[in-house]
């Protein structure tokens, strides 16, 4: 018995001594990227004003039924003529804003990269009309004065994946570019789907889609890709998605189906062009 | 004021971390994606960081988070009986023999109860005493002895096979 116990002890003993999976730098950008994600919703202006908003939203809700009810009561007109010279201003004014409801809301995008542990954070605002702007970023523009940001008009609505596409390349190194496309209609099934041709890639992809709509619809997305090479070098992509998205991205993999790089799409431009 | 939030977070986040990741991989061993239960701690952590009163029991505090996350999650999908087992074959490792021995404990740990399982990986792995056990597991230290006691003995008695085939007769 003493014996079993000894070995029980032995086989904590290598638990507690094993290498983690997940290095504390994984974890941490991990954590950043959840953060990112999570106060996108929950911070710039629109976050800040929405509570008195919605307050004043419901109270000119209220006072326009009130004023319709008036205004359709018989044998009062004058009175209603009244009324209607004397709508109060920030009335039609709120009525404005109750048009541009949360869900049409302007999309922010978080995107952290991060190369053979260099790390940078940027994020977008996009607009309607598709048109966007860097709200913030941690690069140097100096020394990356591009940052391009995919077309979001003309991008197809769903998943879309081109496994047998082969773009290149070089005559002698034959690689290919696997893409995909996520909007906030992807389903969680594609996602899998995702993350079981990274696993055959040799990348760690996660995802976390935890606020769904009733539709279906995401209101929010994040996702990472980790992928460590046989020479240590690191690779790691993640990105957190509210609102309206349209982001495509993919892998570049070598002969053998390995991934040799992550790339997402630049304005274009192929994903294998540099 | 955030920034300075997550770099606290984080100085003291960054010591834990090993033995938090070995608590959350063994603890969900088979059930699900250990990464999934860790970076939901460490968000749910960081949004209630300003409510941890003392910096020394940090590493409780995550556990305890984890712990309630997953009973939540338990309760939720009652009904969900998907098994999700981690393929280590392909895994890497300087020390394939341990790794091997590792992953052997914790397919036999998946044969204790929830709770034996949850006070033996925070007893044995990440440390705590019988009386802070008794604290994240929301009972008395006797049930946390008792718990130890006999999830040592099962496990004493699985390995004792040390087989697959064995694990599966177990397991029936």
């Amino acid at each position: 018995m003493m014996k079993k116990e000894h070995r029980l002890d032995q086989l904590f003993e290598s638990m507690r001594s094993e290498t983690p999976h997940m290095n504390y730098e994984e974890a941490k950008m991990n954590l950043q990227q959840s953060i990112a994600a999570a106060s996108v919703g929950s911070s710039g202006v629109w976050a800040k004003l929405s509570t008195p908003l919605k307050t004043v939203i419901m109270l000119s809700t209220v006072g326009t039924i009130g004023l319709a009810v008036i205004l359709m009561t018989p044998g009062k007109t004058e009175e209603n003529k009244n009324l209607e010279q004397s709508v109060p201003k920030e009335v039609q004014k709120e009525e404005i804003l109750d048009e541009s409801s949360e869900d049409n809301a302007e999309s922010v995008v978080v995107e952290i990269i991060e190369i053979t542990g260099e790390e940078s954070e940027t994020t977008y605002r996009i607009f309607e009309n598709g048109e966007w702007e860097i709200v913030d970023t941690t690069i140097d523009i100096q020394r990356f004065p591009v940052i391009a940001f995919p077309e979001i008009k003309e991008m197809p609505p769903r998943i879309v994946e081109y496994p047998g596409q082969k773009e290149v390349s070089d005559t002698n190194t034959e690689v290919r570019a696997i893409t995909f496309v996520l909007t906030n209609e992807t389903t969680d099934e594609e996602l899998s789907e995702i993350q079981r041709q990274a696993e055959a890639a040799g990348i760690r992809f996660s995802f976390n889609t935890s606020k769904r709509k009733k539709n279906g619809l995401m209101k929010k997305c994040s996702i990472s890709l980790h992928r460590k090479f046989s020479d240590d070098r690191r690779c790691s992509m993640s990105s957190s998605f509210s609102g309206k998205f349209n982001y495509t991205f993919g892998w570049i993999v070598d002969a053998q189906g390995k991934a040799i790089d992550f790339r997402r799409k630049e304005d274009g431009k192929s994903l294998l062009d540099k | 004021m955030k920034k300075s939030k997550q770099a606290n977070f984080l100085k003291l986040y960054e010591p834990v971390h090993d033995r938090f990741e070995r608590f959350c991989r063994a603890r969900v061993y088979g059930e699900m994606p250990y990464e999934d239960l860790l970076n939901e701690t460490l968000l749910v952590a960081f949004e209630k960081f300003d409510k941890l009163e003392n910096d020394d029991v940090f590493l409780s505090f995550l556990c305890g988070i984890s712990v309630r996350l997953l009973a939540n999650s338990h309760r939720k999908n009652k009904a969900e009986t998907s098994v999700h087992i981690e393929n280590f074959a392909g895994e890497s490792s300087d020390n394939p023999e341990k790794t091997a021995e590792v992953h052997l404990l914790q397919q036999a740990m998946t044969h204790l109860s929830e709770d034996q399982r949850e006070a033996i990986l925070l007893f044995e792995i990440a440390g705590f005493s019988i009386k802070e056990i008794a604290q994240i597991q929301e009972t008395t230290e006797d049930a946390v002895k008792q718990r130890l006691r006999r999830g040592r003995a099962r496990l004493t008695k699985i390995l004792t096979f040390e087989s697959e085939y064995k694990l599966g007769e177990e397991r029936v």
